[in-house]
């Protein structure tokens, strides 16, 4: 290729670039309006079922408690603004910070919920109590998308067939058999049928559901047409597989953007 | 000190449960790769992050941290650092018992209990005195204000699996712990110690936490209350402390959410039926 064409093919990049930053930029700022409109900001945190399969642990409940410690935190000067939130006495799940953005005071509501029980997945099965725990985590997710601002899920995509919050399905080998979840997705399908039943198609884009967070492994690949196919939220995904502290790092990171009025690292729009 | 003699095999349970479970939160999905691969630009950083992956790059991801040199000592001052996840995913994946005495100290400032988690990984039929005996003095009601919510979640799980009867004592501080996640985790240790172990004792403490005043902490207190009374009308067995149908019912009624009230209905129907 001649100096000339290089030229040319990079200063194409560079307006190609250009423009689709700033159309991110523009829809971030749309959302943004929408976000801040309201008195009341609603988050949702989910874990999903975080098994170790073929091994028996779990591991949410403690990635749930790495994250309120951190959320409960007090706050340091010139520090990130993940902190400062207090629980409700009532709901163990549910905490409250007050913030000011541009000059105007916000209530965040911050639900912090996670799938397991305990942290083997053995004795899982036989609690009762985990069949409840699994339903109010889903539910706690798909009722997000119709009535949160902001819902982000940390958890197993199980190849594609996520999101999941219940004790996966095993192989003979005792390790997780791919094939239930690759045919009938059923955390997708869930998920999908939210989005749709939110829908109002006379709304502005973004009245419903502003920004979704999926921090599981390759989330662009398992769950970016599907869900652009139906809804314009924001949505923060990953390509590559996520080691856990990074998904609780970057979950962090969104929510301390939505805290600031910043555009979340890595949102992309429809 | 323990109040139960340990069987070995219940030893090789809790190992079996959570050896590879500290490395646990990749995805299912796996790497095409033999166990010949190597990375020689690796830091064991990078490597720590192979070690939850498939079972080959696992395998070789610890063969090659086995190699590096000078890796304790950085492991003991990564647990300071962001790199903690990682240190202790490589200490327990690598099985470093040697560094147990130096996490134990650290276990009442673990603040979300993977510390913890690591230290049950490792632990032995030669190190489990040590060990469980260093979580009953933190459990101690002088030591228990010291100790981190996430650190007594994580002791909480070894000593009911192992049936380790802890003092009332312990057992009534840990019932009215500022923490949820604190009284959530003594019900799973209660409802193992009944239905694992078939201790009935302190029940009254499972029946006080129905009174909670987190709906999640009712509802899981019902749900034991109702397996441990489904299990002794089935077997005759005498208990003291435990709740009744109509205790139990009387806490469903109250529950003012349609959803709530329903989830506890429906555990007390699944608990009458087994």
């Amino acid at each position: 290729m001649s100096l000339c064409r290089l030229a040319f093919a990079l200063s194409l990049v560079s307006i190609l670039v250009g423009v689709s930053a700033q159309a991110a930029s523009s829809n971030c700022s749309d959302m943004q309006k929408s976000l801040y409109a309201k008195s009341t900001l609603k988050v949702r945190m989910v874990f999903g079922y975080k098994d170790a399969r073929p091994a028996r642990f779990v591991g949410d409940r403690h990635e749930r408690l790495a994250f309120i410690e951190k959320i409960t935190a007090a706050c340091d000067e010139g520090g990130p603004e993940t902190c400062g939130f207090t629980r409700s006495p009532e709901n163990a799940d549910l905490f409250m910070k007050r913030i000011s953005i541009s000059g105007k005071e916000k209530k965040v509501l911050l639900w912090v919920v996670n799938s397991s029980v305990g942290t083997d997945d053995q004795e899982n099965l036989s609690d009762p109590f985990q069949k409840w725990k699994s339903k109010y985590a889903e539910q706690a997710f798909l009722s997000g998308i119709k009535e949160a601002d902001v819902v982000l899920y940390n958890g197993h995509s199980r190849f594609g067939g996520g999101p999941d919050f219940q004790s996966p399905q095993l192989d003979a080998d005792g390790a997780v058999d791919p094939t239930p979840y690759k045919e009938a997705r059923p955390g997708l399908t869930k998920m999908l049928q939210a989005f749709e039943s939110s829908r109002r198609p006379k709304e502005s884009p973004f009245k419903q559901l502003k920004i979704l967070g999926l921090y599981s492994c390759s989330s662009s690949q398992h769950f970016n047409d599907e869900i652009r196919k139906v809804s314009p939220a924001g949505f923060v995904s990953s390509h590559v597989l996520m080691y856990y502290s990074d998904a609780l790092n970057q979950s962090l990171s969104t929510l301390n953007a939505v805290l600031t009025k910043t555009c979340p690292k890595n949102l992309t729009f429809k | 000190m323990l109040n139960a003699r340990l069987s070995p095999q219940s030893v090789k349970a809790v190992r079996l449960l959570l050896v590879v479970g500290v490395a646990f939160l990749f995805s299912t999905v796996s790497f095409a790769a033999s166990s010949n691969v190597r990375w020689p630009k690796a830091t064991w950083q990078d490597l720590a992050k192979k070690v939850g992956t498939s079972e080959d790059v696992r395998d070789a991801a610890i063969t090659q941290l086995k190699t590096l040199v000078g890796l304790n000592s950085k492991l003991k001052k990564a647990i300071y650092t962001s790199d903690r996840p990682l240190a202790l995913d490589v200490i327990s994946a690598l099985d470093l018992k040697d560094m147990i005495p130096d996490l134990l100290l650290h276990v009442p400032a673990d603040p979300d209990g993977f510390l913890t988690v690591a230290v049950n990984a490792m632990m032995t039929d030669k190190n489990q005195t040590q060990i469980l005996n260093s979580y009953q003095e933190n459990l101690a009601p002088e030591q228990l204000p010291r100790v981190s919510p996430g650190a007594i979640v994580a002791m909480l799980e070894p000593l009911g699996r192992l049936a380790i009867k802890l003092p009332k004592q312990v057992l009534r501080g840990l019932s009215v712990h500022a923490s949820p996640e604190v009284r959530s985790s003594l019900l799973y240790y209660q409802r193992m110690m009944a239905l694992r172990h078939g201790s009935y004792e302190n029940l009254d403490l499972v029946t006080n936490m129905l009174r909670a005043k987190e709906f999640q902490i009712r509802l899981q207190a019902v749900s034991v209350s109702a397996e441990v009374l489904g299990l002794t009308a089935k077997t005759k067995i005498q208990t003291s402390g435990s709740a009744g149908l109509a205790d139990l019912k009387t806490v469903c009624e109250a529950e003012k959410a349609k959803q709530i009230r329903e989830a506890c209905l429906n555990f007390l129907a699944s608990g009458e039926g087994k």
